[in-house]
């Protein structure tokens, strides 16, 4: 049996919508299956009124939907007024639930257990996944909700939340100013949420204005009820509504039953595509976010290609303007011929998937240098990662001796050791010869090697060896590190996790690549930490050295890698490396001596254990204010707003204090930003002096300010401009017109020749601004 | 802070300002023993012209300051350098006036500046004096809880005495919900300023309390809670009107610093003119 359709195409979102329009456009025969009552679920929860935007600037649309930046109502209502104009065939409230079949006659099947028959799938069902949901009896009951738009709406009622995740929070905290709110939480505490929010659901809950009920359950749903069983046994609390907050299924799963593979098992991984979308499964093309193309734009432009592929038509991708742009530098405008010679000329990037080295190639930028230009100074913040294309480049390891330098050839790379650690340069890097180089931005190359198995290993194995050179082992011949490199293991830890206990067999030593960790020692049965290691340094030498046991306990401050170099082995390296083993005997005798004068005064109070679980290890810059010299007068604040549109970007009084260190709410500027891992149009960037600003193309999504674990992003309109007092006066007080909300955060006033005004303003000398690592090895003094 | 990372603007760069005016003010006093103008001395000497033209420069560089606390876009500097300057200066210039004048003063144009300059100054030291010991008493009566939480924290005690006294009489619901609705903190200044007020409705309830008669065990129990709550938020009015008065007292002084600065500025323009024109 012929298939009843050319195309199908599942989800309506611009991805789908747009390839939909498009068939329709050409009178191919098409069916698009949505599960949402109305078109482009996604973009349809948005709030009401937002601003959307239409980033990149640079690529051209080229669909039958038109998208311009404005109002989500406005697209919405385009949308909905094209597609009825092309008399696109949509089927709303139908879920797809599985794909199966070939090319030519795949069998899609729905929720209401009917199925539908195309030659080909696009597949745009974007990355929100499905809200789980409750299973219990009495679970579609009407007063059971998932999600919560506006919680002002609801007054004086009662109202259960499930859940301990962030939005559960919100929620509950949000309805509990004019609402009687329950808490249903599985566990006994909320540690999986952010701190902010931990902190505000734990004074809510002890100010009386939220009840929780702790390790519960819950049983079923009645009408107007809820029964939960809690360790006390079985309750039935009456209530008018119950939310349940259960988080999202990501699509994956969904995917994979269809079955299209993924390379990795890294959260960000990506389902692997040809240069024209189709995926392992031929006939089943991805288009959208879930292809990795997380802008509205990008996913139209799928959209349509997608529909000219499975057509057999070649069209050029809409990138290929900004990639030719991108290749004018080398007088050349054959992108697939560079692609090519990248992909020959560069051993890591020979596997990677054509379409991923694309998109890759669109957000990197091509440099040409002359011999002696400094691509990259020592002590700069790394950002990017490089790879050389053509001709070499050198590393000085001491600049004042220009004959110790290492040369970086044709097909290498550099600049990974910072893309693991989110640390400074730790060597100068100039152009040998001629050189062409290929500038790769962190959170691509991350998200290039989250992708490529063969990309990571790649990556790990020589990093490890330079890593151990430049930490460790200077003086030690690389070949000689090959070996002991090879036989090491690169460990994640969660933050909290430990790496060895006290008393510990001392069977291996730990390079941190990423994060840091702190020491700590039993006490009089309490246990005192004795230091902080931050990475690029190593925890561990002490037992191999004494051949004791672990005389410390080493724990995860956060989220930390290390190399786990095997004990023995490092052993044997210091037995044949005089040097070696001199420098490691240094570090032990200077550790112990510190150990020892913090154990003999108990520890250097609590004030090292406060910074640490306020995760003040992780900044790179952090503002702090002596509250034994504050007047409160704010005129940090104030001088915060006027060199900032007039939003001040720190809360002073906000904040955790310990006796008088008080850290106000401002960012930390993050060794590895948080805030940057979401950000579609990828606008959050770090400066090579380190300050970690948000660049104008950002399209007011608000995930950064969700991500970032210290509060310090607001969403706000930059409407406030300083204007001349004259034209403040005359001008008419218009909100009509709002620009949009953009995220706005401390760019430490990059812009400001004298640095920080909030820490110039302060008459008194209270808020100053310092790099933690200075702080807390302070302590150890 | 345990770990000495900021430096108070007293002590800035070493104590450089203090160290300044000390010299200045040494190298003025042998000069002025040492200087014998022929007669009584005064302004109207090459001498006195010399110290009158620092001291008058001084009182410029010291109104400067007012205007340096509100330009955050340029300069490289910090202010609390700025205010070491103001304060050690400022104390160096009523001893730069006296040599100025001789110690010849009298009822006219010149010693009322001087005696604008005087109040100024003094106004300062006792800034200087506040902006050292408010800032611990700002914090300590917080007790890491921001101002927010504190008044959210009694909103939601008043919710609670008011339920429990639903219980209870008339009279004492009469005046928990007095407490509740008419309980302030600030408002006019000597309000700011007193951290116990006499006629403050919630201490008032909770004498009435004291005396309050009940019947039964329930009532008693009602009666014993509600007295508990109340106990809680005086103690918190408390905190928070300490701060209140800390958070006052130390901005209330500048209220007398600003206008007498500009007095003594407006009185040191007359007073040159006055010498110049007579003269
Ligand atoms: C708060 C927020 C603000 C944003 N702001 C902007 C902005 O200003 N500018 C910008 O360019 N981008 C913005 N984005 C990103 C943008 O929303 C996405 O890039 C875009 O929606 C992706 O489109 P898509 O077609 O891939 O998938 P989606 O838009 O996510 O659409 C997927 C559709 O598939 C449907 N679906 C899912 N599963 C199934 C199934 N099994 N069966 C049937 N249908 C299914 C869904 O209901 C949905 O309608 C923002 C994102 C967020 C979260
Ligand atoms: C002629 C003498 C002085 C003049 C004209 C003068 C003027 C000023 C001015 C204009 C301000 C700015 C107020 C504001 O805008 O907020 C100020 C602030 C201040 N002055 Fe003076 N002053 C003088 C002497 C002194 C002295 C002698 C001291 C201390 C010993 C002093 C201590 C201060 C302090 C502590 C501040 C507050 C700083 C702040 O919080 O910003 N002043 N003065
Ligand atoms: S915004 Fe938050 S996550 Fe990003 S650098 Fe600042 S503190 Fe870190
Ligand atoms: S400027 Fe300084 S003294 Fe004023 S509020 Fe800020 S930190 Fe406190």
């Amino acid at each position: 049996m012929a298939a009843e359709y050319r195309i199908a195409i599942i989800g309506s979102g611009p991805g789908g919508l747009s390839a939909a329009g498009h068939a329709a456009e050409l009178g191919v025969s098409h069916v698009l299956l949505e599960k949402a009552s109305h078109l482009s679920d996604t973009l349809f929860k948005f709030q009401k009124g937002k601003f959307v935007m239409a980033t990149p600037d640079v690529l051209p649309l080229r669909s039958p939907m038109p998208f311009e930046a404005g109002a989500r109502e406005e697209i919405l209502g385009n949308w909905d007024s094209k597609s009825d104009q092309l008399k696109v065939n949509v089927r709303l409230n139908t879920e797809v639930v599985g794909i199966e079949g070939e090319k030519g006659n795949f069998t899609i099947k729905t929720g209401d257990g009917r199925a539908v028959t195309a030659e080909a799938v696009i597949l745009g069902i974007g990355l929100q996944g499905n809200l789980n949901k409750l299973r219990v009896p009495g679970a579609e009951l009407p007063h059971i909700q998932y999600q919560l738009d506006d919680p002002d709406e609801y007054e004086l009622e009662r109202i259960i939340i499930i859940g301990a995740g962030d939005a559960a929070i919100e929620n509950a905290v949000a309805l509990s100013k004019q609402n009687t709110v329950y808490v249903l939480n599985r566990g006994e505490d909320f540690a999986r949420a952010k701190p902010a929010n931990e902190a505000l659901i734990t004074s809510a809950i002890d100010a009386g204005k939220i009840q929780p009920f702790y390790k519960a359950n819950t049983i079923s749903a009645g009408e107007g009820s809820l029964t939960i069983d809690t360790p006390e046994g079985e309750v039935t609390v009456e209530c008018d509504r119950v939310i349940a907050r259960l988080g999202a299924s990501p699509p994956r799963k969904f995917v994979e039953s269809c079955g299209i593979t993924f390379p990795s098992d890294a959260r960000n991984a990506l389902p692997e595509c040809s240069e024209q979308y189709e995926s392992n499964v031929a006939g089943i093309y991805i288009v959208g976010a879930l292809g990795g193309y997380p802008l509205i734009k990008q996913a139209i432009n799928q959209g349509y290609e997608a529909v000219e592929y499975i057509l057999g038509n070649a069209v050029e991708p809409a990138d290929a303007p900004i990639l030719k742009s991108k290749i004018s530098i080398l007088e050349s405008d054959d992108v697939e011929a560079f692609l090519r010679k990248v992909r020959d000329s560069i051993p890591i990037f020979a596997d990677i998937n054509a379409l991923m080295l694309r998109e890759m190639m669109v957000e990197s930028t091509v440099h040409k240098y002359v011999p002696g230009d400094i691509v990259f100074e020592k002590n700069d913040y790394t950002n990017s990662f490089y790879v050389v294309l053509d001709g070499s480049v050198a590393v000085m390891i001491d600049e004042k001796k220009p004959d110790k330098r290492i040369v970086i050839g044709l097909g290498n790379y550099f600049g990974e050791m910072g893309l693991i650690s989110g640390r400074r340069r730790t060597a100068t890097i100039r152009a040998e010869s001629k050189c062409v180089l290929i500038e790769i931005p962190r959170r691509t190359m991350i998200k290039v090697r989250g992708n490529s198995p063969e990309v990571r290993q790649a990556l790990d194995r020589e990093a490890a060896i330079r890593q151990i050179q430049t930490y460790i082992a200077p003086n030690v011949p690389r070949d000689d590190l090959i070996d002991i490199a090879e036989s090491s293991e690169i460990k994640s830890y969660k933050s909290g996790e430990v790496l060895f206990n006290e008393g510990d067999e001392a069977d291996s030593l730990h390079l941190i690549r990423k994060g840091s960790v702190s020491v700590a020692k039993r006490l009089d049965g309490r246990s005192v930490v004795l230091s902080y290691v931050a990475s690029g340094n190593y925890v561990g030498e002490m037992g191999l050295i004494s051949d004791a046991p672990r005389s410390a306990s080493v724990t995860a401050a956060v989220a930390s890698e290390t190399i786990r170099i095997d004990g023995s082995a490092f052993k044997h390296l210091m037995a044949s490396n005089p040097k070696l083993k001199a420098s490691v005997e240094e570090k032990f005798k200077d550790r112990l001596t510190q150990n020892e004068r913090i154990s003999q005064t108990g520890g250097g109070g609590g004030i090292l254990e406060f910074l640490l679980e306020q995760g003040v290890s992780e900044a790179t810059d952090v503002l702090l204010i002596d509250e034994s010299l504050c007047v409160g007068c704010d005129n940090c604040e104030t001088a915060c707003a006027e060199t900032h549109d007039g939003i001040s970007r720190l809360d002073r009084e906000a904040g955790p204090t310990y006796e008088t260190m008080h850290i106000p709410t401002s960012c930390r500027h993050c060794e590895n930003p948080h805030c940057m891992t979401d950000c579609p149009p990828d606008a959050i960037k770090r400066s090579p002096a380190g300050e970690v600003f948000i660049e104008d193309s950002c399209i007011g999504c608000g995930n950064c300010a969700r991500s970032c674990p210290y509060g310090v992003i607001q969403l706000a309109s930059l409407d406030n401009k300083k204007s001349g007092i004259l034209s403040r006066l005359f001008a008419k007080n218009d909100t009509s017109e709002k620009s949009p909300k953009k995220a706005v955060k401390c760019d430490m006033c990059r812009d400001y020749e004298g640095g920080p005004s909030c820490v110039r303003a302060c008459p008194t000398g209270a808020a100053v601004r310092v790099a933690p690592q200075a702080l807390i090895q302070l302590q150890g003094k | 802070m345990d770990i000495k990372l900021s430096e108070s603007f007293l002590a800035y760069k070493d104590y450089k300002y203090l160290k300044i005016s000390a010299v200045a003010l040494i190298i003025t006093l042998v000069a002025y023993l040492l200087h014998d103008p022929g007669r009584a001395p005064n302004g109207g000497t090459w001498f006195g012209y010399t110290l009158g033209t620092i001291s008058a420069g001084l009182v410029l560089f010291l109104g400067w300051f007012g205007i340096k606390k509100r330009q955050f876009m340029s300069g490289t500097d910090l202010l609390k350098g700025w205010l070491s300057a103001h304060v050690y200066l400022g104390v160096l210039v009523i001893f730069l006036s006296l040599f100025h004048a001789g110690f010849q003063l009298g009822l006219n144009l010149h010693s009322l500046l001087w005696t604008l300059l005087l109040l100024t100054v003094l106004s300062g030291i006792y800034g200087v004096f506040c902006y050292v010991r408010y800032p611990s008493i700002l914090t300590g009566s917080r007790q890491g809880l921001t101002r927010a939480e504190i008044l959210l924290e009694l909103s939601e005690l008043d919710l609670q005495a008011r339920d429990v006294a639903m219980g209870l009489g008339d009279e004492i619901n009469a005046a928990i919900l007095r407490a509740a609705e008419e309980t302030q903190i600030g408002g006019s200044i000597s309000k700011m300023l007193n951290v116990e007020p006499a006629d403050c409705p919630t201490m008032l309830a909770l004498a009435f309390l004291e005396g309050a008669q009940v019947s039964g065990e329930e009532q008693e129990a009602a009666l014993r809670k509600l007295r508990a709550v109340l106990i809680r938020k005086s103690e918190l009015l408390r905190r928070l009107r300490t701060y209140v008065r800390a958070a006052t007292l130390v901005r209330l002084w500048l209220y007398f610093h600003i206008p007498l600065s500009i007095g003594t500025l407006v009185a040191l323009v007359a007073h040159v003119f006055a010498v110049f024109f007579y003269w």
